[in-house]
């Protein structure tokens, strides 16, 4: 464990001399990220800095990239420039000797225990019960014992309000409480940094607001969150900043009051249509 | 279109009744005719009610089908509600003439086995349960297990090697199943056993270098490896098929919750894909299983004595073929009968949740049964959705 912290330090040493010194910490520091599928170019090159314990909102048209991004955060996608620290690691490749290598799979593995994901279709599995998801990464990935890891799952069921639910399947659960297990799935590897890719696009009007209270509460907890949705309300309410993506850049860029006086053209024309 | 609703039916039930029943009489017959004008007739009356939908639904001839959707309306709104509880229910009068029809065909079937001497029964119980034939059903059943076993990990294996990143294995994998997909099994059984007339010694050792270890081929390859090697490794191959194909019907999004959390390639497939992978890919292993206990009947032609190597040593010496062949059948029906129920029990578990009403079974329709509740407990479960809900 020791060798492999000070690993680490030394990595972000070379890529991010200055900003990672800064206060806060910073969580996540992307540089001229870029991704294409074939010809699309999809990301061409986007810079973004998340403090720890900050709350960013992603913004931006179905197509402008916001998806693609989240999965190059956790190499779910692996970009073809720029770069991209978490907790002030490189992901997905090592920088040695003035040369970048790709990072083996398992390593890759390794590094994305820090970041927790929640899809839009939640992904829970099916075949295992809601605790058997919150304890299936803990117990197999990380070696917690199971009795600890059954421990610390029933407190996160009960911290998004599914005590109840623990041993039922996820088909018999709706789509917010399978949502929230999603997020209870996540949270249990105490990731430094949490996902959300359109949380709630997927569920019923009345089943959004249980799933935005939860993710509320985890901010105030002071959880580090990276959050694409399109409910204006919860940027306005839980963002300490927002960023709007366009074409696969950032287009602007600041306090949740930007939503309400947006000086990009492009901005207001994609939030005249949320009013 | 409005044409020949019976418009009476709506402003007067009791006229609207009449001229309802009179056309669904008509849309009945092809010939309708006579129904049609009957209708025809209905629509005049409702016009001359002075409903303002149609006077020209006297003036149809064709007015036969309309005069259907007519019926409907008006008896659903006019008089008392139906009560659909209770309805008699739809005959299939074909179905009885085919039970007649097999019945006679059974009963040929029947006589010309019973009055045939050549079928010796007398011998073919003799045999039935004779202790050599137990042997050879014995190896019959062994052969089957361990080749499917073999078949089963194999198959997996090469299943994972030609869905994986590394090209080569992808390759190797690949060139696996189209070899053994492709040569028959009966060849290579002969070829398994033939192997020494190729390979005289195997030797373990380093390739080009010095030797370790070294056998005669004949030793080595008894026909029962030969026979466990062919069967196994081309099974191997189907079973990588139908695993594949299971792997790929799992939903992707599976595999990236599991990469997002952080879990290996190998912990992913084995923990979170393959559990889910089982419901496509038990039942059509359960069918390979029934064509691998026939297919065992191959390897008599390298003489292991499995139930019809054994059988045909008998009726080589005692000239009895036809009733020795009748037992090694009966045999092989009664393992096959075994399986199939198996097969049944596995795949109503598998498709839990995945139909809400099986087809009515044979049996159910000879016996007069009703069709079964669509749904036990079990299934009722998973489509369940949870009212209560904290807010
Ligand atoms: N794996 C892929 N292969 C090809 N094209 C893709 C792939 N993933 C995303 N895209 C394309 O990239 C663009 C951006 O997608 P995405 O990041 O999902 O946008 P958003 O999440 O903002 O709606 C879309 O045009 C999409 O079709
Ligand atoms: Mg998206």
């Amino acid at each position: 464990m020791n060798s492999r912290a000070g690993a680490a330090t030394r990595e972000s040493a070379a890529p991010a001399p200055a900003e990672a010194s800064t206060e806060p910490p910073l969580m996540l520091r992307a540089r001229g990220v870029r991704k294409s599928f074939g010809p699309l170019e999809v990301l061409r090159g986007i810079d973004m800095d998340v403090a720890a314990g900050e709350v960013v909102v992603l913004l931006g048209p179905s197509g402008s990239g916001k998806s693609t991004f989240l999965r190059c955060i956790n190499h779910l996608e692996t970009p073809d420039g720029g770069s991209i620290h978490v907790a002030g690691r490189l992901i997905g490749f090592r920088a040695q000797g003035g040369r970048v290598h790709h990072l083996r799979p398992r390593e890759v593995t390794r590094q994305r225990r820090d970041i927790g994901m929640v899809f839009q279709h939640f992904n829970l599995f099916p075949h295992q019960t809601v605790l058997q998801n919150v304890i299936e990464a803990p117990v197999g990935v990380l070696r917690r014992p199971k009795a600890e890891a059954r421990k610390r799952a029933h407190g996160l069921l009960a911290r998004v309000g599914l005590s109840d639910k623990a041993d039922a399947y996820p088909r018999q659960l709706s789509g917010g409480q399978q949502q929230r297990v999603a997020i209870a799935r996540a949270l249990a590897m105490q990731p430094k940094l949490m996902l959300f890719d359109e949380p709630t696009s997927a569920l019923d009007p009345e089943l959004v607001g249980e799933v935005l209270a939860t993710m509320r509460d985890l901010a105030q907890d002071g959880l580090t969150m990276v959050v694409v949705t399109h409910e204006i309300s919860f940027a306005k309410e839980a963002a300490d900043r927002v960023v709007f993506m366009d074409e696969g850049r950032v287009l602007e860029s600041g306090p949740p009051s930007v939503l309400d006086r947006p000086s990009n053209p492009r901005t207001r024309a994609f939030l005249r249509r949320f009013l | 279109m409005a044409t020949a609703q019976p418009p009476g039916a709506r402003d007067e039930p009791e006229g609207g009744e009449g001229g309802g029943v009179a056309s669904a009489v008509g849309a009945g017959r092809p010939e309708g005719a006579e129904g049609a004008q009957a209708a025809g007739r209905t629509g005049e009356e409702g016009a001359l009610a002075g409903t303002p939908a149609s006077g020209d639904g006297d003036t149809e001839p064709g007015a036969g089908t309309g005069a259907s959707t007519g019926d409907g309306s008006g008896s659903g709104s006019g008089g008392a509600e139906i009560d659909v509880a209770g309805a008699a229910a739809v005959r299939h009068p074909l179905r009885w003439l085919a039970v007649a029809v097999l019945a006679v065909l059974a009963a040929q079937l029947f006589h010309f086995l019973f009055t045939n001497p050549n079928f010796e029964w007398g011998t073919v119980g003799s045999y039935f349960t004779a202790r050599i034939i137990g042997e050879g059903i014995a190896t019959t059943i062994e052969l089957t297990v361990v080749a499917m076993l073999i078949g089963i990990l194999l198959g997996v294996l090469i299943a994972v090697g030609r869905m994986s990143p590394n090209p080569v294995l992808r390759a190797v994998c690949g060139a696996y199943v189209w070899f053994f997909r492709g040569v028959p099994v009966l060849v290579q059984l002969v070829f398994w056993y033939n192997m020494s007339a190729l390979l005289p010694r195997v030797s373990v050792g380093v390739p080009f270098g010095p030797e370790f270890a070294s056998g005669q081929t004949n030793h080595l390859i008894t026909p029962l490896l030969a026979a466990i090697l062919g069967l196994g490794l081309n099974e191997a191959a189907y079973m990588a098929e139908i695993v594949r194909g299971g792997l790929l019907g799992v939903d992707p999004g599976q595999t990236e919750a599991s990469d997002a959390l952080g879990m290996s390639r190998a912990r992913s497939l084995r923990r979170i894909v393959l559990p889910q992978a089982m419901r496509f890919i038990v039942p059509p292993t359960g069918s390979q299983v029934i064509n691998m206990l026939k297919a065992t009947s191959l390897v008599s032609v390298i003489a292991l004595s499995d139930l019809l190597y054994t059988v045909q040593s008998i009726y080589n010496r005692t000239f009895e073929t036809v009733p020795l062949l009748i037992v090694a059948c009966l045999w092989y029906l009664v393992m096959t009968s075994v399986l199939y129920v198996g097969q049944s029990f596995i795949e109503r578990y598998y498709a839990r949740g995945a139909t809400r009403n099986a087809p009515q079974s044979f049996w159910d329709f000879a016996l007069f049964r009703r069709r079964r509740a669509p749904a036990g407990p079990d299934a009722r479960a998973q489509d369940t959705r949870d009212p209560e809900e904290p807010a």
